[in-house]
């Protein structure tokens, strides 16, 4: 009985969980994401996907997050993660510190993504201070290699409030589809507010 | 107890993944007629991308250069055998060097990351982009690799190209054997993968108009019927005629 028991628990820990659909984001209406006090108002419809990408973020796609992933981080606080542990034991996700500076977010994002995404190379091509979410905040370029050979570009903005940070991303192959979408991301940066 | 079977087969009937039947594979643009493509179409056809290995325990994947060596000798005899079929139509794209063999290449695993993206979200039902699921009520089929695709070598003498894509992961004995166990706890674990991905590309636009893909395909390509098979399977519902088949039009 016992053991059936055992038998039962691990089915269900290794049975997929029910797929809940990836939800559609329509144009024109405010939306808050990564469970926070931002929103954003897109103008054209986006998919946000299904499984989280960690405790704090929220990820939105047009075509699959290989072609174009707007990704959104609110709220990380001290000891948080950007994305979900891969494997906690050898390879740990860098945490978030509160007194970390802007000017460390790029190298905190790299490191998150070497480890979560198995991004081989990535390198700023530029940063530069913004106002984001009427804060001061930070706004860098990225290239990356992935794991699958693909060259991405990528861009990010940030600002750190009160000790927790909150980011915006996209990145998306450097061939036809950065450049396809970067306005909507743009707009979304742009459309972005906190209350 | 008998709460427990009942249970069980809950589980059992709750894991079973979907049919494969739904699962769909190939794919033609909304708007492509495919009659241009008869008579003195000129379509590139760039060499495949090629990679075999094993499949670890863990699922990962370890390139064998001797298995991808025999698959690219088998697959490239295949396709030249399917290339004849179709006459002047199938040229092979020129030999490119440098910056020029970077952007094929570029391209060549741009399309397959297209393809892998095309098969989770918008051939597989259940997984299917709310985006995609309004083309899919509209009949759209819309993806392209972008008009940079017209940069590649050859393309100002063609009009589509044909990309090809091929790798395959064969479970090694411990996935095999995870496999197993897994299964007798009704959970689906696959034991490796054989994708294969073929796509006709408009070499002005970059769309792409036809695709066949699939991330289980059959045919062993380090045999040389296997490899044959692979090929039939690549092609199935390609929208060019073969020769054979215009003549007794």
């Amino acid at each position: 009985m016992r053991k059936l028991g055992l038998m039962l628990s691990m089915l269900f820990a290794l049975t997929p969980a029910a797929a809940s659909a990836h939800r559609l984001i329509e144009a024109n209406a405010a939306v808050t994401v990564a469970r926070s006090d931002v929103t954003v108002t897109p103008t054209i419809e986006w998919n946000r996907i299904s499984q989280r990408p960690g405790n704090r973020a929220e990820r939105w796609t047009l075509d699959g997050e290989l072609l174009n992933d707007v990704l959104f981080f609110a709220e990380v606080g001290d000891g948080d993660t950007l994305f979900r542990e891969v494997n906690r034991r050898e390879m740990p996700l860098p945490q978030f510190s509160g007194n970390m500076l802007l000017v460390d977010v790029p190298s905190f994002l790299e490191s998150s993504l070497r480890i979560s995404k198995g991004v081989a190379t990535f390198e700023v091509t530029s940063a530069a201070p913004v106002q984001f979410l009427s804060h001061d905040g930070i706004r860098f370029e990225f290239t990356t290699l992935g794991a699958d050979d693909l060259q991405r570009r990528g861009v990010a903005q940030a600002t750190i409030i009160d000790g927790n940070l909150f980011m915006m991303l996209y990145e998306a192959p450097a061939l036809h589809f950065f450049q396809r979408n970067l306005a909507d991301f743009e707009q979304l940066v742009a459309s972005a507010r906190i209350d | 107890m008998n709460f427990l079977t009942k249970m069980l087969a809950a589980v059992l009937a709750l894991s079973v993944p979907a049919p494969l039947a739904a699962q769909e594979r190939g794919a033609v643009r909304h708007d492509f007629d495919a009659t241009q493509l008869q008579g003195g179409a000129r379509i590139l056809v760039f060499r495949p991308r090629i990679r075999v290995g094993e499949q670890s325990t863990g699922g990962m994947f370890e390139p064998r250069a001797d298995w991808t060596e025999l698959a690219r000798d088998n697959l490239g005899t295949a396709i030249d055998d399917y290339q004849a079929r179709f006459g002047a139509s199938l040229i092979d794209a020129p030999e490119a060097f440098g910056d020029e063999a970077r952007l094929v290449d570029d391209y060549i695993t741009l399309f397959s990351v297209v393809s892998e993206s095309i098969v989770n979200y918008q051939f597989f039902v259940g997984n299917r982009l709310e985006t995609k699921k309004a083309n899919n009520r509209e009949d759209i089929f819309d993806w392209s690799l972008g008009s940079g695709v017209g940069e590649l070598p050859g393309a100002a003498q063609a009009d589509y190209a044909l990309f090809i894509n091929v790798e395959d992961h064969y479970g090694s004995t411990g996935r095999k054997v995870l496999q197993v166990f897994a299964a007798l706890g009704g959970v689906s674990v696959t034991s490796g993968r054989h994708a294969g991905f073929a796509a006709l590309v408009d070499l002005h636009t970059g769309n792409i108009l036809w695709v066949n893909a699939d991330l289980q395909m059959g045919g062993d390509v380090r045999e040389i019927d296997g490899a044959q098979r692979r090929v039939e399977q690549l092609f199935e519902d390609f929208p060019l005629l073969p020769n054979d088949a215009v003549a007794a039009e």
